[in-house]
């Protein structure tokens, strides 16, 4: 497996004098770059011809992971060769959030394949229900099928999303690469590093992805209570206080959902992710320094998932969340990464608006966040 | 020992080399610091603050729980049932006021006793199985009726309820007993029982007398009708010995021959030869159609010996359609069909009033279809074994049950007929003695229009 990174910005132009000739049936080429398009996507169109046979998947960002250094505008790309495995492609339309299930559920059957080893997910950030999707991909994929991947970004924005579709940048898209054989190695691993406070209560009232009572009080006027002095800096700072999201039913993984949005007419608080009724939750806060440990810890789950020998290729989709609390030392978390992969490994990725891992089960789920790795390699 | 978060600063920095640090990575260095400081100070905050908030909440909890749990106690000790709580080992933990009143014990007389000592020492052996089976988790609940006995040495019969409560792993923590005394109900059912039986007796006396009268009238008719004839024949046996006596003497003249021809034809001695028999057999058969039905009536009040006797049960049908024969024929006809049943072990007098309830109201869903013009109707009385089952089934022709009542039919004073002819009892009666006495089923098959099978099945 040959793994090579390039980077493009409108100031240096591609960070290589051309593209290395690496186009083959079983090449993927990574793209992350801005929401909005770089010079009329005219290096995009170039990298799709350098690469007419090769299975293309990307996305636009809230932020592009090249190394250790977040950029914006830019375009981060990876182009793997691989050399016993077997790659298929796909990208489907999605109309409305409501559809998501079903688009999960037709990505996994086009697909699904008795070899099938892992699947890359790259969605829509904005006109989809990642918890939705998941179930939707979860319902025909078996355990044994790691399924990672992220929800695309708008900056810090939040209105229009890409996904390369067939060599097009699209709104409403959401497409997935399936890597089939035993000679790929996937490894992951999926962090936040955020601290919990103040007892764990039950979900008695949500809707979707809206959350009206905890304990039977108005979720947001419990909310504030325990922010105190805080509260007084919402919405702008609700990304540092995000919840810890509990399944009932003695489930004991938690989930980071982050907050959209807060009604104060209604008392209700929006998430970017479902709060199902009867689940448990706790109030969390940041801490900048146990972020960058919760990616190390990432990192470390990733790397040990499986030995991996050759060329590595790392992807690292962390939370935009993390990047607006983390501000300036943004790029320590990425660096943090970089220190405890080997050194074979070569990093791309970006700031997201969702991220999909599997938990402690095997099943994929979607996270807030966190910072999420998927390491790639052959044997 | 630096603190991981520093050093990786330091590294970052490049603050861990040997050669002195640039002014731009010692003004990030002293960033870093600020922020870190400024973060442990909201942090500081926010900790504090939940500590305070949550330990606010939770003594708010507490104070709810305390009085929830006052409610909790006040409710168990006030209950108007008479209930305690045993440890796995039948010990007494704890009961209400009404167990103390039932038994006249206090609490503290009988916490730490264990509950097998309060009853009746025959039923003890059975008492401890079935108390083991439930901690055991063979079964989560058992209903039984016993015998305890109360301070002042009555011993009352009481329904006892106990079910096991169990933690999380399964293992018993308590047992909740229930106690209900049923010495008095018990009296009442027994007594209503009885006065049900006189009532029956009572209303089929009428009908009773009614057959018994025709048989009686023509007896009567039949011995009237012997006399007379009696009469004749002496005077004519009479006449013949005067005859006798003359030709002793030889005088026996045309005279008296013509006199003897004469009585004989005033005698109608044809007519006698031929029916003096007749009204012999026909007295005969009348006093047997008494003897039968007196019979019947004395099978079917027969008192109960206070325990199951194997019986006849196609007898027992047999004689209860006698002594009802007057509530059905005008009717319907009876048709039997009597199979070959063993020796059943039963209360038998209370099976009678079971089979005597359910023809009297197989008549009366009968009469409602002719007293509407319709035809006499069919009552038929079946029986059969099946599976260890005695089962006997008494139909009707007549107009079937209604779907709304279905469920209701067997519950006391529940009934559909007018004042004075039903008291709601019959069904619920034969429900209680079905179940209840012989662990059997009594169930039903009903057509609108069509009529409706009452199937009773005893365990043989």
């Amino acid at each position: 497996m040959r793994i090579e990174t390039i980077h493009y910005d409108s100031a240096n132009g591609w960070s290589l004098p051309g593209f290395p000739e690496m186009d083959s049936d079983s090449t993927l080429a990574l793209v992350f770059g801005s929401a909005k398009g770089i010079e009329g996507n005219v290096p995009l169109e170039e990298l799709f011809t350098a690469y007419p046979r090769a299975h293309i998947l990307g996305c636009s960002t809230a932020g592009e992971i090249f190394g250790t250094t977040i950029s914006d505008d830019s375009l981060a790309v990876a182009v793997c060769r691989f050399g016993h495995t077997a790659l298929r492609s796909t990208c489907v339309p999605i109309e409305t959030a409501a559809d998501s299930f079903t688009v999960g559920e037709r990505i996994a059957n086009e697909l699904a394949a008795p070899d099938l080893r892992g699947v890359l997910v790259l969605s829509d950030g904005t006109n989809v229900n990642g918890s939705e999707l998941v179930r939707g991909l979860n319902s025909v994929l078996p355990a044994n099928v790691v399924t990672t991947g992220g929800l695309a970004g708008d900056g810090d924005r939040f209105q229009k999303t890409w996904v390369i579709d067939h060599r097009n940048a699209m709104s409403n898209r959401v497409s997935a690469v399936g890597f089939y054989g035993d000679h790929v190695v996937l490894g992951h691993g999926s962090k936040g590093g955020w601290d919990i406070f103040g007892p764990e209560r039950l979900v008695t009232r949500s809707m979707g992805n809206v959350l009206f009572e905890i304990d039977g009080q108005p979720a947001l006027d419990l909310y504030k209570k325990y922010l105190g002095d805080l509260a007084t800096g919402l919405p702008a700072n609700a990304l540092l206080f995000p919840l810890s999201l509990r399944r009932g039913g003695g489930e004991t993984a938690r989930l980071v959902r982050t907050i959209l949005s807060i009604d104060e007419k209604a008392g209700s608080m929006t998430f970017a992710g479902d709060i199902p009724q009867g689940s448990l939750v706790q109030f969390m806060r940041a801490n900048f320094d146990r972020l960058v440990d919760g990616a190390m810890e990432a990192a470390q789950l990733a790397k040990k998932s499986r030995e991996q020998a050759g060329q590595i290729l790392a992807i690292a989709i962390s939370c935009v969340g993390r990047r607006l609390v983390l501000g300036d030392r943004a790029e320590e978390e990425v660096e943090a990464v970089a220190e405890v992969l080997p050194e074979n490994t070569r990093v791309i990725g970006f700031y997201s608006y969702g991220e999909l891992s599997p938990y402690a089960n095997g099943r994929c789920e979607l996270h807030n966040q966190t910072m999420t790795l998927t390491t790639l390699s052959e044997t | 020992m630096v603190h991981p978060h520093l050093a990786r600063q330091l590294r970052r920095l490049f603050l861990d080399r040997e050669s002195p640090p640039s002014p731009e990575a010692w003004r990030e260095m002293v960033d870093w610091v600020s922020n870190t400081y400024t973060a442990f100070d909201r942090e500081r905050y926010l900790t504090e603050h939940s500590i305070q908030l949550a330990s606010s909440e939770m003594q708010e909890l507490n104070a709810k729980l305390s009085v929830e749990r006052d409610k909790l106690k006040n409710i168990f000790r006030n209950a108007p049932v008479a209930m305690g709580t045993l440890d796995p080992q039948g010990g007494i933990i704890d009961v209400n006021c009404a167990l103390e009143e039932l038994f006249g014990f206090t609490r503290e007389e009988l916490q730490g006793k264990n509950y097998m000592g309060f009853l009746a020492a025959e039923d003890v052996a059975e008492s401890r199985a079935a108390y083991v089976e439930l901690v055991q988790g063979i079964r989560r609940n058992n209903q039984t009726q016993r015998r305890m006995v109360a301070k002042d040495g009555r011993t009352l019969l009481v329904n006892i309820g106990l079910t096991a409560v169990r933690d999380g792993d399964g293992k018993v923590q308590l047992l909740i007993v229930t106690v209900e005394d049923v010495t008095e109900k018990t009296h009442l059912e027994i007594q209503l029982r009885h006065s049900q039986k006189l009532e029956s007796v009572g209303r089929l006396a009428a009908g009773i007398a009614h057959e018994i009268n025709t048989p009686i009238q023509f007896v009567g008719d039949n011995v009237n009708f012997l006399l007379g004839a009696f009469d004749q024949l002496l005077a004519l046996c009479a006449s013949y010995q005067t005859v006798c006596q003359r030709s002793i003497g030889g005088q026996v003249s045309a005279e008296d021959i013509a006199r003897i021809k004469h009585e004989e034809e005033l005698a109608d001695l044809e007519y006698l030869q031929t029916n003096i028999p007749t009204s012999i057999l026909s007295t005969i058969d009348g006093v047997g159609r008494v003897a039968k039905i007196v019979h019947s009536m004395k099978a079917f009040a027969h008192p109960d010996r206070g325990e199951k006797e194997p019986s006849d049960l196609n007898l027992a049908l047999r004689n209860t359609l006698t002594v009802a024969t007057n509530e059905l024929k005008y009717v319907a006809t009876v048709e039997t069909e009597f199979g070959e049943l063993p020796m059943v072990p039963c209360f038998l007098s209370d099976l009678n009033q079971v089979f005597l309830n359910l023809l009297v109201n197989a008549a009366h869903a009968i009469g409602d279809v002719v007293s509407k013009g319709g035809q006499r109707g069919v009552i038929g009385v079946r029986t059969y074994c099946e599976q260890n089952h005695a089962i006997v089934a008494i139909s009707d022709t007549g107009t079937g049950i209604p779907e709304a009542v279905q469920s209701k039919i067997f519950d006391p004073f529940f009934t559909t007929k007018e004042v004075g002819k039903g008291t709601g009892q019959g069904l619920a009666l034969a429900r209680s003695v079905i179940i209840d006495e012989h662990g059997g089923t009594l169930t039903f098959t009903t057509e609108l229009g069509k009529g409706t099978t009452f199937f009773i099945r005893i365990p043989v």
